[in-house]
């Protein structure tokens, strides 16, 4: 589906004058990033021309994206209309920075986050920054050498890995004890086990509700010509 | 005429007074010296906060895609870089100075860049642009109108070429208004400018008329009054930095 996408701020008010630096930053900081990894670069040449805006919902802010084929410019005032306009609160956009690729899909299915526009552009757009790959062992080894290059990988994948190994057990070990140990929170199986009992409730609720107004119908129109001097009681 | 003297054909150049004609020839002096090291010298001196007021410039502009923009003074081409990706294909900007070193380096630089396609060059003094009336949707002029010997007649050529409902924007240094900043600004600019400009580029002389053309530049009322008079409506500014940097805007109806 491909709609024109409405501008999202056309006073001149709308343009923050303390996010300026930041969005220097923010721009400085992307393109390096890109200048990092020619192939999300070369990927970038193929949005050349085309405008797109993160419109942060909860604090007013619209950001429209340039990109070419040097990287991307940014700025917070566009008084003409972006291709594809990507919303959605702050919080919404950082969950779906750290998310899993199902996750992402499920908060555009919630509505969490909303793409209008050209659709099509504003998912490759967020597929872009997935993509980018940093080879940071080979720029790190045109300023020490492969040798001095390679050990220090080495030495930040062990802590990588030994990083990502203990935030692991740490939050297992924390929602085990919150869930089994001080019993603060339920077991997942339990939410799972209490949802279902609830469906089912209110399954049978309606089912019930449905039965009893097909009894009133059945009397109804066996009795036309009495009327009920008040509703059954169930 | 705001900064010229009719009866004897003088202006001054810094605190000097100096013919006409003879201001055009030293503030090219001034640009030829200063070129290659223009960029340097820009970042050093405003410890980069020259980026955030071009920033600002371009979130004030109101350009958009297929506009016609015209940066006046454009140097190294800063603000050039940035309206070509957002004015794209369809769009235009013209770099115009007065000073072909400068011109050049800003040429180098944004075809180093990959900036090409829709982006032209001319060498053209403000005061009579060498284009059509009603030919652009934006006019900006960055730390250049300090430099123009005949600031009412630039504005008016400004006027005269800008479309009806198109904008004039004129950031340049301007009169500090934050309590205390003056002294501070006037140390700054007389003892620290020249030594850095002598350290850097070797021409510490440059780097002094910089600081003394920018105390005769008019302050930001008088400059709002003259854009008003040149035919400009709804002019404002707002003040950068505490005014050492005044941003001004001005529209055609």
């Amino acid at each position: 589906m491909t709609q024109t996408a409405k501008q999202t701020s056309n006073t001149l008010s709308a343009s923050n004058p303390l996010l300026i630096p930041l969005l220097g930053a923010i721009e400085a900081g992307l393109n390096q990033l890109f200048a990092m990894d020619p192939d999300s670069l070369s990927s970038l040449s193929r949005f050349k021309g085309r405008i797109i805006a993160l419109h942060i919902s909860d604090i007013e802010q619209c950001l429209y994206f340039f990109p070419d084929t040097s990287g991307v410019q940014i700025i917070n005032h566009y008084e003409g209309q972006a291709d594809t306009i990507i919303s959605g609160s702050l919080l919404a956009f950082a969950r779906m920075a750290m998310s899993s690729e199902k996750e992402k899909t499920q908060a555009i299915f919630k509505g969490d986050i909303s793409i209008s526009g050209d659709i099509a552009l504003g998912q490759h757009f967020q597929a872009l920054f997935k993509q980018l790959d940093i080879d940071w062992e080979e720029h790190l080894s045109h300023i020490t050498g492969d040798v001095i290059a390679h050990s220090l990988g080495n030495i930040a994948r062990g802590l990588l890995g030994w990083g990502k190994q203990t935030l692991n057990t740490l939050s297992m070990d924390a929602s085990e004890y919150v869930q089994y140990e001080s019993k603060d929170i339920a077991s997942t199986p339990e939410l799972e086990y209490f949802s279902e009992q609830i469906d089912r409730i209110r399954s049978d609720v309606d089912r019930a509700e449905a039965r009893v107004n097909r009894l009133l119908q059945s009397q109804l129109s066996t009795e036309p010509h009495t009327q009920p001097s008040s509703k059954p009681s169930i | 005429m705001e900064n010229q003297n009719p009866s004897d054909d003088t202006t001054h150049f810094g605190y000097k007074t100096v013919h006409t004609e003879e201001k055009v020839t030293k503030v090219a002096e001034v640009f030829h010296s200063v070129a290659s090291k223009y960029d340097m010298m820009n970042d050093l001196m405003s410890m980069g906060v020259h980026r955030i007021w071009k920033r600002l410039t371009i979130e004030k502009s109101g350009v958009r895609r297929g506009h016609r923009v015209l940066d006046l003074a454009g140097g190294t081409g800063d603000l050039t870089a940035k309206f070509s990706k957002i004015v794209g294909a369809s769009g235009q900007v013209v770099l115009g100075d007065i000073n072909d070193s400068m011109l050049k380096v800003g040429r180098t630089r944004l075809l180093d860049k990959g900036i090409v396609g829709n982006v032209d060059y001319v060498q053209a003094n403000a005061e009579c642009l060498p284009f059509p009336d009603n030919s652009f949707d934006c006019i900006t002029i960055a730390f250049g109108l300090r430099n123009v010997t005949d600031k009412d007649a630039a504005l008016a050529s400004m006027f005269r070429v800008l479309k009806p409902g198109g904008r004039l924007l004129i950031l340049e240094f301007s009169k500090p208004v934050a309590p205390g900043l003056s002294p501070l600004y006037d140390f700054y600019s007389f003892n620290i400018l020249p030594v850095m400009g002598k350290i850097i580029a070797n021409d510490s002389d440059s780097y002094r008329y910089l600081a003394e053309s920018i105390r005769m530049h008019p302050d930001q009322e008088t400059l709002k009054d003259m854009m008003t008079t040149a035919g400009f409506e709804r002019c404002e500014y707002s003040n950068l930095t505490g005014g050492i940097v005044a941003l001004h805007r001005g529209f055609k109806f």
